[in-house]
């Protein structure tokens, strides 16, 4: 599809954020992602229109979260949203794996994506983590995850990314504090190592994310 | 020498219900062995095991620790806790090559595919007091079938493990509730 057609497309003017619906936009997002080290990561903040990402929040309260837990990781997690029930996540489902959206990511990344993604929402409490990783699995192409709520610098949850040494990850190099309505995209690579930050605060830390594959 | 381990564990019908206990449990042979020193003895090493010159290593994508020799506290290469554990594993244990370990907030060890553990036996001496299970850091046994077995931190406890074939430990990660506490312990490998 045309980055054009992409971004007069229904369903991205619907859901999101007019200010990066033009090509100036986009071609600064796409400078800022390759640019950004340890390795390529975009923080796109008041991503979506104001009344979509209140709506998807207030649907994430009637979703069942399940407890995760293994060497990597504590926290708990909805299903996969492909088989969701409820309307709006199903909506927000179709947006995100829309031709017209990819569209977007691609001009973005310059990475070739298919219509193929995973979605789910996760909660963080207060102990939860997920330890070091790469996510390389797969074929996934491009991590996301749009924030749904806020966390003050002290209370944990911060993505953290690694700087890369002999092929394992050394130090963080940047850690991002969770700010509502910002979405996040990396490139999955052998250098992507990341980290969600235990919380160490009584605010819940939730987010939708996934993977686009390739 | 008087021995320094609690005298019920060398009497002859202790060691053979604990050789049963072990033998019992099919997918993780193991025991715990609760108050296993004399007190004055376990004080003692408690506050030894402390005084270690402990030196820290993380690679973040597989461990985060402290860890030290623990020749001086003379305890792996004592001759009464090795005969103990000749008779309870029925096989000649003459040496216990090891190390002392301590955990405290954001340390970890977690499953690598690249660096599996050989079958062998563990023997954990744990000399950590006052640990919650809320806290983290309890380690646990995994098999390829994903059963697995969680070991709580008991104080002056000897823990043993048959781990077999594709059997391989983490210790979960220590969380903020664990704040300015460390979990101390011996650790030792007995090839198989």
């Amino acid at each position: 599809m045309d980055i054009h057609k992409a971004l007069s497309d229904k369903e991205m003017i619907n859901w999101l954020n007019n200010k990066y619906r033009n090509t100036k936009a986009i071609a600064e997002l796409n400078k800022k992602f390759k640019n950004h080290s340890p390795f390529s990561h975009i923080e796109m903040h008041d991503f979506l229109n104001p009344e979509k990402v209140k709506t998807i929040l207030k649907a994430l309260k009637k979703e069942e979260f399940l407890e995760k837990e293994s060497d990597l990781f504590k926290f708990m997690q909805t299903h996969d949203f492909k088989t969701v029930d409820n309307k709006e996540l199903k909506e927000f489902y179709h947006f995100l794996s829309s031709e017209a959206f990819i569209t977007f990511i691609e001009a973005i990344t310059e990475l070739k994506i298919s219509t193929k993604i995973d979605m789910s929402a996760s909660l963080y409490q207060n102990t939860d983590f997920l330890l070091p990783h790469d996510d390389r699995l797969e074929k996934r192409k491009i991590a996301y995850m749009l924030y749904l709520t806020e966390l003050k610098v002290n209370e944990g949850g911060k993505l953290l990314l690694y700087k890369t040494k002999a092929g394992h990850p050394s130090e963080p190099e940047e850690a991002i504090t969770p700010k509502f309505n910002t979405f996040i995209i990396f490139k999955v690579s052998e250098k992507s190592f990341h980290e969600v930050e235990e919380v160490i605060a009584n605010t819940q830390r939730i987010t939708i994310g996934g993977w686009f594959h390739g | 020498m008087d021995s320094f381990i609690n005298p019920d564990y060398e009497k002859e019908t202790s060691i053979k219900k604990i050789q049963e206990a072990i033998d019992q449990k099919e997918s993780f042979p193991s025991i715990i062995l609760t108050n296993f020193f004399k007190k004055e003895f376990y004080k003692e090493k408690e506050k030894e095991i402390k005084k270690l010159h402990y030196k820290r290593e993380s690679i973040p994508d597989q461990f985060s620790f402290a860890h030290a020799k623990a020749n001086p506290m003379h305890i792996l290469d004592n001759k009464q806790l090795l005969s103990l554990l000749s008779t309870i594993l029925k096989r000649k244990v003459s040496s216990l090559n090891g190390e002392a370990y301590y955990f405290s907030w954001k340390d970890y060890t977690l499953l690598h595919d690249k660096n599996k553990e050989n079958a062998g036996i563990d023997i954990l001496i744990d000399f950590t007091e006052a640990w919650e299970e809320s806290f983290g850091g309890q380690y646990i046994f995994k098999d390829i079938q994903g059963r697995y077995l969680k070991i709580l931190s008991v104080p002056n406890a000897v823990f043993i493990i048959e781990r077999k074939q594709g059997v391989q430990k983490y210790l979960q990660y220590i969380n903020n509730l664990a704040k300015g506490k460390k979990r101390y312990f011996l650790l030792a490998t007995i090839k198989k």
